[in-house]
């Protein structure tokens, strides 16, 4: 039987096929779908994050992880869904309205998906009232909104104040973008911000109290 | 009101670009600034259904860009131009992509929706007779026309190689293309450069035709070819990957160039700055930290690394203290100064326009 460790190291260098086999492998051996998500992805995937926060590795490099990982899932999830196993967390992101940009956003869901988030894509272009009715309705716990324009910072302004107003129990907002600052998100009431979709990890975990 | 001192003088601001290009100065560096309208500017009406009408429809646009250039004043070195424009996409369109318009930009749809249809992309020439492209040329003959010589038409925006791919077939496809088919995507690569190469010969020689100089979005003067080469997409890459697949388009796209400048847009792309400094025949650089990022005088570093690789700079200063802080760092020579704050009436302006001659003794 493989060890968890080779699939943890199979996911980080972004071998699709190996991700494959040794999740089938490890089915195989009788280890549990959720352990082989916990114990070997979701390890594989922070050691990318770490090494795209330290500039070791850039986008096509986190991108073909994401992609091994995404396949082991999908062997996994259907397993995982008949034992009645969800992610503890829910994501939304979008980029915000008036903004069609959307690679930002998609590195970002890849992460958090990699964290073992449900994560529910809202697209580009998002209006205030459809982040607020998705927040209802997944009753997420994270919010995420990106922008990469300047001019449609105020927009980001604007989801805030009405997500704020719902007065939703549990659910934080994080915002990012390459011209977002953490002063930006200070100023709007952003409860994070992420520089990156490393760290964005790391402050989505912050957030919903599930920092290592 | 002070009379109209440092007002736009072709001949004067063209040598100061032609020394700045070199690093040298005539006088003082160029400075390019605005200065906000004494009278609200009164933009013609749109009445166009969609915003595709809007962008697309070349007497509004010529007319709003008139409207601009006859209501401010113009001072310094501030090129008096107008820029066709359909957005930042022009170049993908020659490989069939469509453009979506929003009200200050555009996006283009994906043609290139599988790796395998990269030989197919390959195998297409640019096609210059689509609608975005003949609406360029139209927006060059009528501003041109009505221009009659007061004011220049710019070379439009063109993105090059790894940006166009990016547009054809979505950065992130373009960038797992790079790991599972590189040499595919450098022939693809290579294939958009020589079209962009095409297409900036093309428009230069549309716009010298009518007499005009080289100048673009970012407004420089040159009497001949010069250009802004760019590529948006290496912020997403390693080092290895920009000098082994980047590095190369960028040179095809410069060497029909006498002058260049770099732009370099954003902190992730400052990653490429030793890489950029290497190109061989680049003049200049026009670092863009960001909104956020700023002020220009928090950059001194990465100036002083420029100049030191023998780059002039342009500096887009947030306010005119902002510019003065980076002159008396950096002394005058090899820098031209934007300032991307309005002044508040052209007496200020001068008064800048003067200090800025103090500190360039």
């Amino acid at each position: 039987m493989p060890h968890l460790t080779e699939l943890t190291a199979a996911v980080a260098a972004g071998k699709r096929t190996d991700t494959v086999r040794l999740t089938q492998e490890l089915l195989a051996a009788g280890v549990a779908p959720q352990t082989i998500v916990e114990t070997g992805l979701v390890p594989g995937m922070a050691i990318v994050g770490d090494k795209f926060k330290r500039n070791e590795i850039f986008v096509p490099e986190m991108l073909v992880a994401a992609r091994a990982m995404k396949e082991a899932l999908k062997i996994l999830e259907p397993l995982l869904a008949i034992a009645g196993i969800k992610p503890k967390y829910t994501a939304l992101i979008g980029t915000v309205q008036g903004d069609l940009h959307d690679i930002g956003k998609n590195l970002i869901s890849m992460m958090w998906r990699g964290a073992n988030f449900a994560v529910v894509d809202l697209g580009t272009n998002v209006s205030p009232d459809k982040y607020l009715a998705a927040a209802v309705e997944h009753k997420a716990n994270i919010v995420g909104l990106s922008a990469l324009l300047t001019t449609t910072m105020p927009a980001m302004k604007e989801t805030v104040r009405i997500l704020k107003a719902a007065n939703l129990p549990d659910m934080k907002i994080m915002i990012g973008g390459a011209p977002i600052t953490q002063a930006f998100a200070d100023e709007i009431g952003a409860d994070g911000y992420a520089a990156d979709a490393g760290t964005a990890v790391d402050i989505a975990r912050k957030l919903v109290g599930a920092a290592a | 009101m002070k009379p109209p001192a440092h007002r736009f003088i072709p001949e004067v601001a063209s040598a100061r670009y032609e020394a700045w290009w070199r690093c040298a100065r005539v006088d003082r560096p160029p400075v390019s600034l605005w200065v906000k309208t004494p009278h609200p500017l009164r933009a013609p009406r749109s009445t166009h259904a969609t915003l595709r009408e809007r962008w697309l429809d070349v007497e509004y646009q010529v007319d709003c860009a008139l409207t601009g250039l006859e209501t401010n004043p113009i001072l310094g070195d501030t090129v008096p131009s107008y820029l066709p424009n359909v957005g930042p996409d022009l170049s993908s369109t020659l490989f069939g992509a469509e453009l979506v318009f929003g009200e200050n930009t555009s996006w283009c749809q994906h043609t290139v929706p599988e790796t395998a249809d990269w030989e197919r992309f390959i195998a297409t020439p640019p096609d210059f007779d689509n609608v975005y492209w003949r609406t360029i040329d139209a927006m060059i003959t009528r501003a041109a026309e009505r221009f009659a010589g007061r004011y220049y038409v710019a070379m439009p925006d063109l993105h090059g190689s790894f940006d166009i791919l990016a547009g054809v077939r979505g950065p992130e496809n373009v960038c797992l293309d790079l790991m599972d088919e590189p040499e595919l995507v450098r022939r693809a690569s290579l294939h958009a450069s020589r079209a962009y190469v095409e297409a900036y010969r093309r428009l230069y020689q549309r716009l010298t035709a009518l007499g005009q100089p080289s100048t673009t979005w970012c407004s420089y003067l040159h009497t001949g070819p010069a250009y802004i080469p760019s590529c948006d997409f290496w912020c997403l890459v390693s080092k290895e990957i920009a000098q082994e697949y980047v590095r190369p388009t960028i040179e095809l796209e410069m060497a029909p160039l006498e002058r260049s400048i770099f732009h370099l847009d954003g902190p992730q792309a400052l990653h490429h700055l030793d890489l950029m400094l290497r190109l061989p025949g680049l003049n200049a650089v026009q670092w863009v930290f960001g909104s956020g990022h700023g002020p220009a005088a928090k950059w001194i570093d990465v100036y002083r690394r420029c100049l030191a690789a023998g780059k002039a700079l342009q500096i887009l200063a947030d306010d005119p203290a902002d510019a003065l802080t980076v002159l008396r760092e950096l002394g005058p020579d090899g820098l031209w100064l934007t300032i991307c704050t309005p002044f508040a009436n052209t007496d200020e302006a001068t008064d800048f326009l003067d200090t800025v001659h103090r500190l360039s003794p």
